[in-house]
């Protein structure tokens, strides 16, 4: 892989998992399951 | 490697790789439908439909986590470097089970007679503002359509055709696609089903891709921050004893491109750490028969000129290497591809 390519995986991955992470947890704290 | 164009180079690895791959999804799928259709026998042709969109969609899930991972794992082990090697065939098959998931959720509202409902999700304008209630099925789709860009240009054609760098830059969307998947289930069916199986799933997958891109890209810090340069601008790489016999150190200049040197006996030769193929990291290849070869697709190229053995014509950049007071000094100034700079150790050096 290039150096620049290294360089954007680095930035990348910290911030898709923050924002995943985030709606990932928003989604399951907020999950309202109908009744059964 | 070869001169003539065929649509996919077959051969035994790749068979192999192919029918391993085939029979843990048609396992999978098959195993899914049995167990669900064993804890809940569906009433009707649209029940039976949601069991088979179930299982396409969470094996398509799974797919796309080990394919994420196989590249952190390559990089931090080389045991893993086989799975590397037909990883876009399995990128594609990771499609086509997208896709044939996207199929049964067409193919169930359309036995309903109620396909304009399935329209009216995508179109629900006001659902857009919200967080629970958003339209998922949207999320969904926009991965699908990144996956099957990714898997419509998973050729060398289009490789050849984009540059490895732009390729490479183009496939990296895919982490885009793998984030919308997440939400999609999150958002979707997580709300509906009380399983606490589904955000299991969904956080040990995207947590287990998470962790091993971070480690990957945290361990290789220290070689990108570069070594440092003598009076002269050269870089040390040490005695040539330590240089592994046909094998590489890598080095790099601060703020530049790896630079792989290696020893094939009492020859050292530096090269460019990427590959002309994919970049794939040449200096964690071997040197076979004189060529250094990539371990990711097995491209070889002469380790005296950085040249392609010929009918080949791929050029690496070279560099100039000297062994001054018994270690290794590397100029990580490039040549010009193809420049002739190896050079054979001073007897008692190696």
């Amino acid at each position: 892989m290039r150096r620049a390519h290294r360089l954007v995986h680095r930035a990348v991955w910290p911030f898709l998992a923050l924002a995943v992470g985030l709606g990932f947890a928003l989604a399951l704290f907020f999950r309202t399951l109908p009744p059964a | 490697m070869s001169v003539e164009y065929r649509a996919v180079q077959w051969n035994r690895a790749k068979l192999v790789y192919d029918a391993v791959l085939f029979a843990a999804v048609a396992l999978f799928i098959g195993g899914f439908t049995v167990i669900a259709w064993r804890l809940a026998p569906p009433q009707s042709l649209p029940g039976a439909l949601d069991i088979w969109l179930r299982a396409f969609g969470v094996c398509a899930f799974l797919m796309l986590t080990v394919v994420l991972s196989i590249g952190p794992l390559a990089r931090l082990n080389p045991r893993f470097l086989p799975l590397l090697y037909n990883r876009r065939h399995f990128g594609v098959l990771t499609f086509c089970v997208a896709a044939i998931h996207a199929w049964f959720l067409f193919d169930y509202y359309w036995v309903l007679n109620d396909l304009p409902k399935l329209a009216a999700q995508f179109t629900n304008w006001p659902a857009y503002g919200k967080f629970i209630g958003f339209p998922f099925k949207t999320l969904g789709l926009a991965a699908l359509l990144i996956l099957f860009l990714m898997a419509s240009t998973s050729h060398d054609f289009w490789l050849n055709f984009l540059s490895p760098r732009i390729w490479k830059a183009l496939h990296m969307a895919v982490y885009l696609a793998y984030g919308l998947v997440v939400i999609h289930v999150a958002l979707g069916i997580m709300q509906y089903e009380p399983t606490p199986l589904i955000p299991l799933m969904l956080a040990a997958g995207f947590g287990t891709v998470v962790v091993l891109h971070l480690l990957a890209g945290w361990r290789e810090r220290r070689i990108d921050r570069g070594a440092a340069l003598g009076g002269d601008g050269w870089i040390s790489v040490g005695p040539p004893g330590e240089i592994p016999d046909r094998g590489a150190r890598i080095t790099a200049a601060p703020g530049g491109e790896r630079i792989a040197v290696f020893r094939d006996g009492n020859i050292i030769g530096a090269l460019t750490n990427l590959c002309a193929h994919q970049n794939g990291p040449l200096g964690e290849g071997r040197v076979v028969d004189g060529c250094v070869t990539c371990p990711w697709h097995g491209f070889q190229y002469r380790l005296e000129d950085g040249c392609a053995p010929p009918p080949f014509t791929e050029k690496l950049v070279t560099y100039r290497v000297r062994v001054n007071r018994g270690v290794v000094e590397v100029d990580p100034r490039p040549l010009l591809p193809g420049t002739p700079a190896a050079i054979t150790c001073p007897p008692g050096t190696v």
